[in-house]
């Protein structure tokens, strides 16, 4: 499922990315690899969503959360 | 004496490492801030000397990794392996130091001398992480030196572990293990790459070899051999369907192993919550609702601060060059050499005064800035007007120069450097000029009652504002779609811990942008000043009899008479 559709609070896992290169190494340097662990901390739908990561909140824009799937822990 | 030793130090790390605090605490203020050449990437330079060594210290832009992606990273990396650091310094946040081990792994492919400061490290103690240093030195392969660089703790300490990094021969750093299939691929690659003699001299062979591998655009345009690139090719197809991922996940995905692998052996207790009090404060800051209303204020007050505290000073340097001019005028000798007292006065003391006129409220706005960005606020701002700025194109952060090009357009474009992507930057620099800023606002008031009827004059006046914005959002759809085209970046952004800053790191800060402004507007609007009181000098209009004539009368007859003058009739 993408992240997108995951609501806050949740635990998921990272499946895949399913992006280009630039976006993909700029996510991979934040932690945001196959099988790690992100915490959704706010998703409203709409808008951006917050994650934490590796001890680390990042904000991923609406587009860049279509192209992460995960699977909930 | 022994003659002193000069040592080149390269300053890296992630942004919000804490990065610039360590440079502030080695240079001091005595360092120069430029650009590097062709970029519009500031280089911060600086000194120290240190037990007969003298350090030039260099600070590279703040980044998450080493890709070919950014102009940032292409920078550091370049400056690297142009400049041949003596020692490079990776800066690491203590309380989460496994994300930001992911640089030091890369620099650490890079084959370069390194030392590591575990800085924030009283933040990582009061969480309750235990460091086994000498352990994971062992691991890394590299110094760690712990530090608390906001209060001043462990510079000496840095110092001597640099100073003995760069005594030794022999190169630092562990190799990182990619696995049995990556290794072997990298090693049908290096096999290949053993004729590219220029290449394996500049970057060494593993570290070619693994660009290629990750396919990193920039490295693969030094590769003209199709052999060389049928084999990456090859391996990259292998990799993929051996492990189902492309290799530039893999290797990521390999280097965190290491790096949890290292923290497993020596950090005891490393999964923590860094964000407890941030969490409570962003509940608040970035809310739904409160978050725009809240940022608005804040930006408020800063304007009004700039602007009601700049006053003061402003009227006495206003005061202190009108009578400097008088001074001179009053002592020139009467009669002779008037063209170069009207230099002088009309020329370089105006000039001159007008540019630092403005220093108070550009130091008030840059404190303002300094204040937001040290705090971890302006990432929040960013997140709150990413939404509208979406919309026109830009990123959030483009908001914040923008908003400053009200007040100033000089400021306003220096801010503009808070903007990571350079396609952002150009956009965001290029439409400033269309805020009106301050100064315009004098010539609104005075031309509309010139041209409006009274009860037009307000609506007349909120209309140009209006029209500059719109103007400014069409031509950046324009730019945006003709000469900055290209892919609109997925907004990614870290949210950092909020913290205290300092008041050493904000004072620095603001001189720092203080002086840039007084170099770069300096020299510009001095220049200009002096061609426009040229031009309304020149040529003086012949010398009649007419003594009675007023003054006003004969300044206005001389400014017809200039260049400028005929210029405007021509108009």
């Amino acid at each position: 499922m993408p992240l997108c559709d995951m609501t806050a609070g949740k635990t998921v896992r990272v499946v895949s990315v399913d992006a280009g290169h630039g976006l993909k190494s700029r996510l991979a340097a934040m932690g945001v690899l196959p099988s790690a662990a992100l915490h959704i901390m706010r998703n409203e739908g709409a808008g951006q969503i917050i994650v934490s990561i590796k001890n680390s909140k990042v904000v991923l824009g609406r587009g860049a959360s279509h192209k992460i799937f995960v699977t909930a822990e | 004496m022994e003659q002193t030793k000069e040592i080149l130090v390269a300053l890296a790390g992630n942004p919000n490492s804490g990065k610039t605090t360590v440079f502030n605490l080695l240079t001091g203020a005595r360092h120069h801030v430029g650009n590097y050449p062709g970029v519009t990437v500031e280089k911060v330079e600086g000194r120290r000397l240190y037990n007969g060594y003298t350090l030039n210290i260099v600070d590279l832009p703040g980044t998450y990794s080493l890709t070919a992606y950014s102009t940032e990273e292409l920078v550091t990396r370049n400056f690297i392996f142009d400049e041949h650091p003596d020692v490079v310094v990776d800066v690491l946040d203590a309380s989460n130091i496994e994300r930001h081990l992911y640089l030091a792994t890369q620099l650490m492919e890079m084959r370069v001398p390194l030392v590591l400061a575990l800085n924030m490290s009283d933040i990582a103690k009061s969480h309750g992480l235990e460091f086994d240093l000498p352990m994971l030195e062992r691991l890394l392969g590299a110094r760690i030196v712990p530090m608390v660089a906001s209060k001043g703790q462990g510079d000496t300490a840095l110092m001597e572990a640099i100073v003995q990094t760069a005594a030794q021969s022999a190169p630092v750093g562990v190799v990182i293990p990619y696995g049995r299939d990556i290794e072997a691929e990298l090693a049908k690659i290096e096999s290949l790459l053993a004729g590219r003699k220029e290449l394996i001299e500049r970057y060494g062979s593993r570290w070619t070899a693994l660009k290629l591998l990750e396919n990193d655009t920039e490295v693969i345009g030094h590769i003209k051999d199709l052999p060389i690139l049928a084999q990456v090719n090859a391996s990259q197809m292998h990799l993929k369907s051996l492990c189902g991922d492309a290799p530039d996940i893999l290797i990521a995905d390999r280097r965190y192993g290491f790096i949890s692998g290292a923290c497993q052996e020596a950090v005891k207790n490393p999964v923590i919550h860094r964000h407890d009090i941030s969490d409570k404060v962003d509940l608040v800051l970035t809310h739904r609702w409160l978050g725009l209303p809240i940022f608005g204020l804040l930006m408020y007050l800063v304007f009004y601060l700039t602007f009601t505290l700049g006053s003061f000073p402003m009227d006495w340097l206003d005061g202190f060059f009108g009578w400097l001019g008088e001074r001179v005028v009053h002592i020139w000798p009467e009669g002779h050499l008037l063209w170069l007292r009207s230099l002088i006065t009309d020329g370089v003391i105006a000039g001159v005064g007008g540019v630092i006129v403005f220093l108070p409220n550009i130091l008030l706005l840059f404190l303002g800035i300094a204040f937001l960005e040290d705090t971890g606020y302006m990432a929040r701002a960013a997140f709150i007007m990413d939404r509208v700025m979406h919309k026109i194109g830009l990123h959030g952060k483009s908001f914040i120069p923008m908003l400053i090009g009200f007040g100033c357009s000089v400021p306003a474009i220096m801010a503009t450097r808070i903007l990571e992507n350079r396609r952002n930057r150009l956009a965001t620099m290029l439409v400033i000029p269309l805020m009106s800023c301050g100064a315009r606002l004098t010539i609104y008031a005075l031309l509309i009652p010139a041209f409006f009827a009274p009860h037009w004059r307000g609506p007349v006046m909120w209309l140009i504002y209006v029209i500059g914005i719109v103007v400014a959002i069409i031509c950046i759809n324009i730019l945006r779609k003709t000469i900055l085209k290209g892919e609109s970046v997925p907004f990614v952004m870290e949210l950092p811990p909020y913290r205290i800053p300092t008041a050493r790191g904000l004072l620095i800060h603001m001189w720092d942008r203080g002086c840039m402004y007084l170099r770069k507007a300096g020299t510009v609007i001095l220049g200009l000043s002096i061609v426009l009181w040229f031009l309304m000098s020149f040529p003086a209009p012949p010398q009649t009899g007419a003594r009675a004539v007023s003054e006003n009368h004969q300044q206005a007859a001389a400014l017809e008479y200039s260049i400028a003058g005929r210029i405007g009739k021509a108009i």
